[in-house]
């Protein structure tokens, strides 16, 4: 028995347990309850179309479990990587497992001796902040892709803290008790690579028939038109169950970029895929968008907001309620998942004030310090996903790419496994034996992916005035934070004259920018301070 | 062994709008990213060593495909087994004195040394593997010895080959290789595609039997 409501002001739906949980709902995250001898589950998915397939597979792998902890781990690693679950046991314990490519955050504190889990942070009434919170989202640029913060449970409200992503986080009297970290790998360390490539062939084409399964219940879907190898696996997803696609493609009059657009046409050509085309000159990073989400946290990801927004807009006029993608393939089959990301790279002490630096080599010192968290075989960095939410809010369409779903993400780890045992360099070479027969051979013998570098060293010159017009809005704000406003506005100059130096201090200053003023936070007195 | 000519074409690659391009000095083995002016004037033009070499608006890469490549859908057909110490050693030294000497008078330096050897009777694709060999044994791998250690072998199996610079730009990432006949033969990624020329030089083998 539970009690629920529909909260007026936000439109987030309030469950609250017999046990005392209170679960706070974004209106576009799906909820459905299981209840089972042991537990009640509280299974959470964007993939509100797909959320009972979801749930089969889910239950179905559980059959057979008797014990509490042999339940807890399989539901943590049967749950596709972007879903969570809340077990509710007795005796006031709850557990909570999060997926390693969650496309929806969960944040939990205590309140008043309950446990509190939301999916989103009250930035609206709550404005308790924590400077090391924020030291962890600046700290978080180290690494190589735009990711969450998932080295800590930090978030930029000083009550609150992040459930992280990949983790079974235990409660106990609305306390945490534990947080473990969901390794996929894990299990196949004791496997010798027996599998020969033909198995895992034979698992990769099942892990597609699944795929295109869970995509039967959508009345219409739209495509990302990328010309690779990853998002034309997508589309034979959706070819299989007879959709009839539409899709973008975004083109750049570029050298690098001079085979992609005929490379695009004869893929959309050769899959029957009506193709529009949209000019990336005017979707560059940091072009100005129309609309501007409110995050629950700073993501660097917002710098591709104007891309997002016009791809939406164009899924949402088709009547898409889909919108499929290739991300995550490079991430699951071109990287080794047994082995760590790094620290990439080293901000400059020089972009911060004496206080703001030590609060970032502390957070820069919980990443290296490694518990786990940097695994790639979590899943915690195939895809980003932070505007996945807002994004369907308002336009009404899912993002959905094949490589979140456990069965490819496995048959990802089974080929690091066999080609680290091999010695061989880490491709996608699978992926053409697998579907080799169904895939355009345009992309068989394409040249390569065309790099971003030059569009990013274009959109410093272009769209220099529109960032330092963001961190201008709020640069008492980021002053406090612990930034040096005049350091970053000379570094902006820097890269727009193209030279060529790091600007991955300006990246998490942009993302800190467009939060706050997203907020309505323009200066320090907006907020309380805390740590 | 027969001697070998050595030419360079250069050419200047706009950064975005065409009011700064970029250049590449073979006397000092950097690139420069200059305005119009500077970039047309003679003076300017001899101080970085582009006076004897041809100008050319827009250079074409001679590079057209990738004989081996470890991102290859074939699965390589010669094994990478076995040392040699002597190339493993010039691999390093190049990748070492890079900052030292420039690309283009370590290019005619070993064009030189292979008039001294001993001539070899290798394929494209065998020079191909004997790199990658050499870059798994010696435990990295760099464009800028790998291009010059390939005309280095192209060199002494009488093959006229083509070393480019390039540029991906307005980014400051560059990149060099070597083809023969239009064919690299060995790359781990094939990315020479994405960098635009600013400098080939041309090794031509020249046939002293030739009228």
């Amino acid at each position: 028995m539970f009690f629920s409501m529909r909260d007026p002001a936000e439109g987030n739906l309030i469950v609250i347990n017999e046990t005392g949980l209170i679960l706070e709902l974004h209106p576009a995250v799906c909820i459905r309850k299981l209840s089972l001898r042991i537990c009640e589950i509280y299974y959470l998915s964007l993939f509100d179309v797909e959320i009972e397939y979801r749930i089969r597979k889910f239950t179905s792998s559980l059959r057979g479990a008797t014990r509490i902890q042999e339940l807890i781990y399989l539901c943590a690693y049967s749950l596709p990587l972007t879903d969570s679950i809340i077990l509710i046991f007795k005796k006031n314990r709850a557990v909570v497992c999060r997926g390693g490519s969650s496309n929806f955050p969960l944040y939990w504190r205590n309140c008043s001796g309950r446990l509190y889990v939301s999916t989103s942070l009250p930035l609206g009434n709550d404005r308790d902040f924590s400077l090391k919170g924020l030291a962890c989202s600046i700290a978080v640029v180290s690494l190589q892709g735009p990711y969450e913060p998932n080295f800590t449970g930090r978030c930029p409200l000083s009550k609150w803290r992040r459930i992280r992503r990949a983790s079974i986080s235990t409660f106990h009297d609305s306390r945490i008790e534990s947080v473990e970290v969901i390794k996929h790998g894990e299990r196949f360390t004791d496997i010798r690579p027996t599998t020969h490539e033909k198995e895992l062939i034979t698992n990769l084409k099942l892990a597609l028939d699944c795929f295109a399964r869970a995509l039967e219940s959508y009345s219409s879907i739209y495509a990302e038109i990328s010309g690779g190898f990853d998002s034309t696996v997508a589309f034979l997803g959706a070819l299989k169950k007879g959709f009839s696609l539409s899709g973008v493609s975004v083109i750049f009059p570029y050298y690098e970029f001079r085979y992609e657009n005929k490379i695009q046409q004869k893929v959309a050509s050769k899959l029957n895929i009506h193709r529009e085309v949209l000019d990336g000159e005017i979707l560059l990073p940091y072009a100005p968008a129309e609309w501007k989400p409110r995050l629950d946290e700073p993501a660097i990801t917002v710098t591709g907001l104007k891309n997002a927004i016009e791809t939406a807009k164009l899924a949402k006029a088709s009547d898409a309620e889909c919108l499929l993608v290739g991300h995550g393939g490079d991430q699951v089959f071109s990287t080794n998942l047994f082995q760590k990301e790094r620290c990439y790279y080293a901000l400059d002490k020089g972009a911060f004030s004496d206080a703001g630096w030590r609060r970032i080599k502390s957070a820069t010192s919980m990443i290296t310090s490694d518990q786990g968290w940097l695994d790639r075989a979590t899943g915690c960095f195939v895809y980003d996903a932070r505007l996945d939410l807002a994004i369907k809010s308002r336009y009404g369409v899912v993002t959905r790419t094949p490589f979140t779903d456990l069965e490819f993400f496995l048959c990802g780890i089974m080929w690091s496994l066999l080609t680290t045992d091999k010695g061989r360099f880490h491709d996608k070479k699978i992926i053409e034996m697998a579907f080799g027969d169904i895939i355009p051979q345009v992309i068989k013998g394409r040249k390569g992916k065309a790099p971003y570098d030059g569009v990013w060293s274009r959109a410093y010159v272009i769209h220099k005035d529109d960032i330092c017009a963001e961190i201008d809005k709020v640069i008492t704000v980021l002053e406090h934070i612990g930034f040096s406003p005049k350091w970053l506005i000379k570094r902006i100059e820097a890269l727009s004259l193209y030279n060529p130096v790091s600007d991955r201090e300006v990246l998490s200053a942009y993302a800190i920018s467009t939060w706050l003023s997203s907020w309505d936070i323009t200066v320090p007195s907006d907020v309380k301070w805390n740590d | 062994m027969a001697p070998v000519s050595i030419e360079f074409i250069w050419s200047r690659v706009p950064a975005t709008n065409n009011s700064r391009f970029f250049i590449y000095s073979p006397r000092f083995g950097s690139t420069y990213l200059v305005g119009e002016e500077y970039s047309k004037d003679r003076f300017f033009q001899a101080l970085l060593g582009l006076r004897k070499a041809v100008f050319v608006e827009c250079l074409i890469d001679p590079a057209q495909n990738v004989d081996h490549c470890l991102v290859s859908s074939a699965e390589p057909s010669v094994e990478v087994e076995g040392r040699d110490f002597y190339l493993e050693a010039l691999y390093d030294a190049i990748h070492k004195s890079r900052r030292i000497i420039p690309f283009t008078s370590f290019a005619k330096t070993l064009a030189w040394f292979t008039r001294l050897q001993k001539k070899e009777s290798r394929t494209i694709s065998e020079i191909g593997h004997i790199i990658q060999r050499t870059e798994k044994n010696i435990g990295f791998s760099d464009c800028y010895p790998r291009s010059l250690l390939t005309a280095y072998l192209c060199l002494r199996s009488n093959l006229s080959c083509e070393l480019v610079i390039g540029i991906l730009s307005p980014s400051h990432k560059m990149h060099a290789w070597c083809s023969v006949g239009g064919v690299i033969p060995f790359e781990p990624m094939a990315e020479h595609w994405m960098y635009r020329p600013l400098l080939v030089v041309q090794a031509n083998i020249i046939d002293s039997n030739s009228t």
